[in-house]
């Protein structure tokens, strides 16, 4: 079973995440920015989905997720936002960019369980 | 922060002040409610005495306006809204990070167009910022502890909040799904 | 949190987009989904303010999810707003009846917004801040099987009849789907025949069964013999006459597994030949599902080279029969026949040659005997029958019939003749004795067969039986 790439910048968040993600029966792999969550979408074969935070420092979410969705082989990854941003221009530009969902923190762990496994590449 | 616009000295910034101070308010009760703790609001002189305080700081800026967020708390309000037994620091930059998201989220809708700073988390006794006029913080009480928030907003000359001049965002519960 | 909840269930992204800013605008908070079951899963973890559905959707129609959501106590307070693309009464009926609080059209946001403002309903906090979700699509399925009613639609119904496919046997499908159908349209009786396995379900009104009975059979031409699966309940209407039955065909990966056959009440021709044809094209996937589960158990049952039960089944069977007939004093005889010389065979036909001559013999037995009594292969060469209803001499007497007709069997194996023949053991059941002693006198019978020169028949109790082990089974 393919992981989870959880890319946020704040310790708290990702550990939450991956405890939610555990108990639904999902590994996580950690990722502290965008650079960082980019690298690792580009060398891990073994991840399925990704959760993605937008404020972090250097490269933001959206500018990431754009820019790993511009690479073919990343165009069926699914990606959610988690983030505590909300304005819709900014979740149009992540829709248009790829994005399957947008969550605005606090998440409710079921639910994104719930999403991740319809979503997550076998 | 620039200077070549003209900042008010009349006491519109009062208005201002006030309308931010209770967007803060809701967001900080509500944000620590999210996370399990109850938090009451009380007079900032009778708030408990504070031995470590954790802060986080975080920046706005916009255009036309520009202001900070200090979020300080006593060690308890910290560790109950921990969800993981986890590094405090890194969660007092996420409380922050996730405050100053639901005022700006709540900004937007007045008209204000802000975009966030990382916070800065600092850790200390006795911390307080120095803010641009002597203002007391928003203080809260809770079992063993106490929270308190400092909040500063600028708006330059001519610019003005008010609710529904803006557009409605996303705010915390919202999960919208495209699948 | 006094922010009031929406779950909007939009197969739309674009029109969904402009509504939740519409709704954000409002003060609403969203979860939004395109997948209604999902959706369902939302609104019953943590009851909404309000769920904003279409009405029409590919899976979980939106009537169906209104249902639902009234039925299931968390939810039942939650109001249900369907949205459409037309406004025609037969949509905003089909609405009314499933319970919605009101029928809006696509893209009449301040309609939409106006009636949410007077619906939404805040809920009472749930408990504790992390809600469960179900399980996923299953479970909303099996709550929708549960609250069946009139307003389904042809998507809904197909389904529905799909997820028959889960129930393995074929008379439990039959139950199910007459069930589902009478709730659909009204008939005087419904009815399948199914070629394999070979079945003939009916149902219909207690009152009128023999009447059912007689126009079904005439309808599908169905055989007598067939497996006959009544089900009869109020559920089928009471009516005996009305117009002629409505047949149709049940097409399964290119071949015709069954007929269907419905008899409607006067003026339902028209609704009942619509469902019907609307089933028929659906139950060939269940059916074929239910048929091969049922072989399967069956197989289980039954040794695959001989056809014949198999040790465990034969057991079990005879575990109840054997109490049968001591309850009710009737007479019961067990024979136990071994081929003769069976090593002999195998090392000079092969063990084809062997599978060969058991298989003929197999078939040779079953010709031989009564439908009532039960033939099992016993072990490798082994054969064990319970003859019911037979005293010893009728035992005697059926047991020399079948040596005699084994001794005569011609097995032909590669073009050559094997010349067969077997050792019978009878016993007669003494009335108390347990099933284990009974077997053990049959075998003591055939066993004394064996050293007394093959190819005979001896009842326990004929001859001293040796009591001596079957370690001097040598060359049997």
């Amino acid at each position: 079973m393919k992981k989870v790439l959880v890319v946020d910048d704040s310790a708290t968040v990702r550990q939450q995440v991956g405890l939610a993600l555990k108990q639904g029966g999902f590994e996580m792999i950690e990722a502290t920015d965008g650079l960082d969550g980019a690298a690792k979408i580009g060398s891990l074969p073994d991840i399925g989905m990704v959760i993605l935070d937008v404020n972090m420092p250097g490269m933001n979410g959206i500018e990431m997720l754009e820019k790993v969705k511009q690479i073919e082989a990343n165009a069926s990854l699914p990606v959610i936002m988690l983030t505590t941003e909300g304005q819709h221009s900014l979740i149009e530009r992540a829709k248009k960019a790829g994005a399957k969902g947008w969550i605005v923190k606090p998440f409710k762990p079921e639910l994104l369980v719930a999403a991740v496994r319809k979503l997550i590449l076998a | 922060m620039k200077t070549n616009q003209a900042r008010s000295q009349v006491d519109h910034g009062g208005q201002v002040q006030q309308l931010v101070e209770g967007i803060a308010d809701e967001a900080c009760i509500g944000l620590f409610e999210a996370y399990g703790v109850a938090l009451e609001r009380v007079p900032p002189l009778s708030a408990p005495d504070h031995d470590v305080l954790y802060s986080g700081v975080i920046g706005f800026s916009g255009p036309r306006m520009r202001g900070m967020c200090v979020l300080a708390a006593t060690e308890t309000p910290i560790r109950r809204s921990n969800p993981i037994e986890g590094p405090l620091n890194d969660w007092v930059a996420e409380l922050s990070n996730q405050l100053a998201g639901r005022m700006k989220n709540k900004l937007l809708s007045y008209g204000a167009d802000v975009y966030l700073t990382t916070p800065v988390v600092l850790r200390g006794e006795h911390l307080a910022p120095i803010p641009n006029r002597q203002q007391l913080p928003l203080a809260y009480a809770l079992p063993g502890g106490g929270v308190f928030l400092w909040i500063e907003f600028d708006l330059d000359d001519g610019m003005s909040l008010s609710p529904g001049s803006g557009t409605a965002a996303a705010s915390e519960g919202d999960a919208l799904l495209f699948f | 949190m006094s922010q009031k909840r929406i779950v909007l269930v939009d197969a739309s992204l674009e029109s969904s987009e402009v509504l939740v800013r519409r709704l954000h605008a409002q003060g609403y908070l969203v979860e939004a989904t395109t997948d209604p079951a999902l959706g369902a899963d939302m609104a019953l973890a943590a009851p909404p303010a309000a769920v904003i559905a279409d009405l029409w959707m590919p899976s979980i129609s939106g009537v169906q999810l209104c249902r639902l959501l009234r039925a299931e106590a968390a939810t039942r307070d939650v109001p249900v707003i369907l949205r459409g693309e037309v406004d025609d009464p037969k949509s905003r009926f089909w609405a009314e009846r499933a319970g919605a609080a009101a029928y809006v059209r696509k893209g009449h946001m301040g309609e939409l917004v106006r009636v949410l403002a007077k619906a939404a309903v805040v809920q009472p906090a749930a408990d504790g801040f992390f809600m469960q979700l179900s399980g996923g699509n299953v479970d909303i399925r099996d709550r929708i099987a549960r609250h069946l009613d009139a307003a389904l639609f042809d998507s809904v119904i197909a389904a529905e009849v799909r997820a028959l496919a889960a129930c393995g046997s074929v008379d439990r499908l039959f139950d199910l789907f007459s069930q589902l159908v009478s709730q659909l349209v009204n008939y005087r009786w419904l009815a399948l025949s199914t070629v394999s396995p070979a079945c003939f379900g009916l149902h219909y009104h207690p009152h009128s069964a023999a009447v059912a009975e007689a126009e079904a059979r005439a309808a599908l031409g169905a055989d007598l013999s067939n497996n006959l699966i009544r089900v009869a309940d109020e559920d089928a209407s009471e009516e005996q006459t009305g117009p002629k039955a409505i047949v149709f065909e049940i097409p399964f990966a290119g071949r015709i597994l069954g007929r269907l056959a419905i008899a409607p009440l006067a003026g339902g021709e028209e609704d009942a030949t619509n469902m019907l044809k609307l089933v028929s094209s659906e139950l060939g996937g269940p059916l074929r599902m239910a048929a091969l589960v049922d072989e399967q158990e069956r197989l289980a049952a039954i040794d695959p080279l001989t056809n014949l039960a198999n040790r465990r089944s034969f057991l079990a069977q005879m575990t109840t029969e054997i109490s049968r007939s001591g309850r009710y004093g009737l007479p019961l005889v067990i024979l136990m026949m071994d081929i003769d010389h069976f090593k002999l065979i195998n090392d000079t036909h092969g063990h084809a040659g062997g599978d060969h001559v058991l298989t003929d013999l197999a078939a040779q037995l079953r010709h031989e005997l009564r439908t009532s009594d039960l033939a099992s292969r016993w072990g490798g060469e082994e054969f064990i029958v319970a003859l019911t209803n037979t005293d010893l001499e009728g035992g005697r007497m059926a047991a020399e019939r079948i040596r005699a007709a084994v001794a005569k069997l011609v097995v032909l194996h590669d073009g050559k003749p094997v010349p067969v023949t077997a050792s019978l053991g009878i016993a007669s059941f003494d009335g108390k004795e347990s099933l284990d002693t009974l077997i053990d006198r049959a075998d003591r019978a055939m066993y004394s067969a064996k050293v007394s020169g093959r190819n005979l028949v001896v009842a326990a109790g004929d001859l001293d039986c040796p009591r001596d082990n079957k370690q001097s089974k040598l060359a049997s």
